[in-house]
């Protein structure tokens, strides 16, 4: 391990990511905390009834955040340690000091994901200290210790996979700030192109045919912010003689699989980024796309993705409309691209 | 070394190396009387650090200077003046001198100056000494 | 060239290409432990680029460069033993001196703090200032001041001088010469002050358009570049003679009097010139930067 970890890149790298980390904790404890205690307050205001049950559950589980607040705080991490890197004065420090390439990604990476992981950590001991004290109020079968855990594991692989995410993009872009965004909305593009090909098959085949089951199943694989989006269900349960409610209760559908997915992907885009920044050269390290044959890929994406978009808030419901705003912004794409292309980049 | 007394100016236009710069001004100076026998010089490293000057060429001054036997290293200790000089006789230094003076006595016969006024100019440069 | 030493840097047949334009063209240089080389040239010549390739910021495209036998790219271990100062400001900005003081530190494995403190008793930055609050004069001696702490065994500055008043120029020349004499040091620097360049180097290399145009020894350099004022006892076609002559780059004709550049001066020269008629010759000082003016504008000549 040691031969991974540089103690002068992780201290240069903490020296800032110590004060998101902060951030971030304050973000979690203020949403997950609120929201715990919040269901607590609200379990003892409605006694004996069929809430009552799942209180912690629902605590627990009940996303308060906004998503894009989380998804923030991954993006400002990912620009807080390249910037120095993708300043023109600054570019070459690092790379005149006793580092390697390697060195250098990685403990960027790790120095990231401590981060995350020190924050979701300082939550969970919160939690679970919550879940004691208050252990007597609580039914230990239908709130388990393991949704705390469960809990922990699902959001630090979700945002450790999407900031792995981020770094690739890091690599592969100049401009630290664009890339962190770019890489954000790059997540969503998948899930964004099959919702529009769902609706397009759904219109044209129907709704209940295969193509547009198939599409629907795939949406949720493909949206990686969504996997920490519990699933709600509903269960008789009887409060007392002859009465019965239904309450609902939350869980993640699909949890190890989900797991196994992200650690998955999280690998394979630690290995593309080591590749891509192994590659770079500090020559081209300020144009925004750093490596010219990746220029005409993103020079696709924009133009297809403003096509889609456009064509998609243009609602129509013939599909011969739809082929001509695609077509028209696809265009416009093309030539915002080129622009950014050209006046995001700037040469030493 | 007297304080305050700007130690060996160098002109780095002259055409003339520096380390041999450096030789004339240190045997000028023991000539004057500014360096007396037994006296410590700088050493390279400090003249070097002084004058701005690549110690290497410091080095080549004060090694010539050693094989005229007008400085002494004593290890240990550091460079000091001779303190009996025993001019050492070299024969090209020899032939270089003879070349200067016919040199310049050509160019003075030039000017007008003739064998007596070159000679008073000559005693005049000696009683600087 | 300084003869019998140990070749510690060693660029062979170097070039760098940026967005297909070649800034450096076939780069040859070697220096010597314990020397120190001077880079000159004009600017957009080729310096900073060839420092970068150096320095293991760029990788070149052709040839190799070797350091103590081994590639500076991506060479972690070596980069232990070389110090780099910039001639920009090369330190993140927001960080503080401490903070980059304790960087240094845990990055370099012979980063000696005696030797930090020791030094800043004359350089005087406050550790508490963050880079930004520096002055341009402060950040350089932050960087030289750090760069010797590590110890290194060479020393690569990028126009160090360049923006400063003359007491902290002298100063950290002083240094420079200090740390050669005292710890042998091999040191490559590039500069437009050619009288300091002309004062500390052992060799020079002068680059222009990303191509080695003159690679010689201090001594030698001077000793083959002079400047001669001649009076001829037969004035006709004198000047067309003379600029025919091998070498010579440059005559000017004032009166009787013909000043003559040239960058091949040996002994059986003067003996041409008598042969040629001349009754009077003398040599006229030349300093650095006259030869560099002089070299620059034959060369925009040829091309």
């Amino acid at each position: 391990m040691n031969k991974i970890i540089n103690e002068a890149l992780f201290y240069k790298e903490w020296i800032y990511v110590k004060w998101i980390t902060l951030l971030t904790i304050a973000i979690l404890l203020s949403s997950k905390g609120y929201g715990v205690i919040w269901a607590l307050n609200f379990k003892e205001k409605i006694q004996g009834g069929v809430e009552d049950y799942y209180w912690f559950n629902h605590g627990i589980y009940t996303e308060n955040v906004n998503i894009f607040i989380m998804v923030f705080v991954v993006i400002i991490l990912a620009i807080t340690l390249f910037i120095g890197e993708k300043t023109s004065e600054t570019q070459g420090f690092m790379a005149s000091m006793p580092f390697t390439r390697k060195e250098i990604l990685l403990n960027k990476w790790l120095v990231g994901v401590i981060s995350l992981l020190i924050s979701f950590a300082v939550t969970y001991i919160f939690l679970s200290l919550f879940y004691f004290l208050n252990i007597k109020g609580l039914d230990t079968t239908l709130n388990p210790y393991s949704d705390i855990i469960k809990w922990f594991f699902m959001n630090t692989f979700q945002y450790i996979c999407v900031f792995t995410f981020m770094m690739l993009i890091q690599a592969v872009m100049g401009n630290s700030i664009v890339s962190s965004i770019v890489g954000g909305i790059i997540l969503m593009v998948p899930l964004f192109i099959i919702m529009v090909a769902e609706e397009l098959t759904g219109r044209y085949y129907g709704y209940t045919q295969y193509q547009f089951i198939i599409l629907n199943k795939l949406k949720s694989w493909l949206n990686i912010y969504s996997y920490n989006f519990p699933q709600q269900s509903h269960i008789r349960v009887a409060v007392n003689e002859g009465y019965s409610d239904t309450a609902t209760f939350a869980y993640y559908s699909n949890y190890k699989s989900k797991l196994l997915v992200l650690f998955v992907l999280t690998c394979l885009f630690l290995f593309l980024a080591y590749v891509a920044y192994s590659k770079r050269n500090i020559e081209y390290n300020l144009r925004l796309i750093v490596f010219k044959n990746l220029e005409p890929l993103f020079i696709c994406g924009v133009a297809i993705c403003s096509g889609l978009l456009a064509a998609t808030i243009m609602d129509s419901y013939r599909l011969r409309d739809f082929g001509i705003w695609f077509i028209i912004f696809t265009i416009i794409g093309y030539f915002i691209s080129k622009l950014l292309l050209k006046f995001l980049s700037s040469t030493k | 070394m007297k304080e305050g007394e700007p130690l060996i100016n160098i002109d780095s236009r002259s055409s003339k190396p520096i380390y041999e710069q450096i030789i004339e001004k240190i045997k000028e100076n023991i000539i004057k009387g500014i360096l007396k026998p037994g006296d410590k010089l700088p050493s390279v490293r400090e003249l070097a650090s002084i004058i701005t000057i690549n110690p290497n060429t410091i080095s080549k001054a004060y090694n010539e200077l050693e094989r005229m036997k007008a400085i002494e290293v004593i290890r240990g200790k550091g460079t000091f003046v001779v303190e009996n000089f025993q001019p050492v006789m070299d024969e090209a230094k020899m032939r270089e001198i003879k070349e200067h003076m016919k040199k310049i006595i050509i160019e003075a016969h030039y000017i007008g100056v003739d064998k007596d006024n070159l000679i008073n100019i000559m005693n005049e440069i000696y009683s600087e000494f | 060239m300084k003869w019998g030493g140990v070749i510690l840097i060693d660029i062979k047949n170097v070039s760098k290409r940026i967005d297909d334009r070649y800034i450096l063209k076939n780069v040859n240089l070697h220096v010597n432990k314990g020397s120190i080389f001077g880079i000159i040239g004009e600017n957009g010549a080729g310096k900073t680029t060839l420092i970068k390739c150096l320095t293991g910021i760029y990788r070149a495209n052709e040839g190799s460069i070797l350091i103590d036998g081994e590639e500076a790219f991506d060479n972690a271990k070596i980069k232990q033993k070389i110090g780099y100062v910039s001639d920009e400001n090369q330190f993140y900005s927001s960080f503080k001196v401490k903070e980059l003081l304790k960087f240094y530190k845990k990055a370099y494995n012979d980063f000696s703090e005696e030797r930090f403190n020791e030094l800043n008793i004359k350089f005087k930055i406050p550790l508490n200032l963050r880079v930004r609050e520096l002055s341009k004069g402060m950040k350089m001696r932050a960087s030289i001041l750090l760069n010797l702490s590590i110890k290194p065994d060479i020393l690569i500055l990028d126009e160090p001088t360049s923006g400063l008043d003359p007491v902290i120029k002298k100063e950290i020349m002083s240094i420079i010469v200090d740390e050669v004499a005292s710890r042998d040091v091999t040191v490559f620097i590039s500069s437009h002050h050619l009288d300091h360049i002309e004062r500390i180097c052992d060799n020079v290399a002068i680059i222009k358009n990303g191509e080695i145009k003159l690679m010689n020894s201090m001594e030698e350099a001077k000793n083959s570049m002079k400047k001669l004022q001649v009076v001829f006892k037969d004035t006709a076609d004198i000047n067309k003679n003379l600029s025919s002559l091998d070498g010579v780059i440059k005559v000017e004709t004032i009166g009787r009097v013909n000043y003559i550049v040239t960058k091949n001066y040996t002994k059986d020269f003067g003996k041409k010139l008598y042969d040629m008629g001349a009754v009077f010759i003398e040599t006229i000082d030349m300093s650095l930067e006259d030869m560099f003016i002089y070299f620059v504008e034959e060369e925009d000549k040829n091309e």
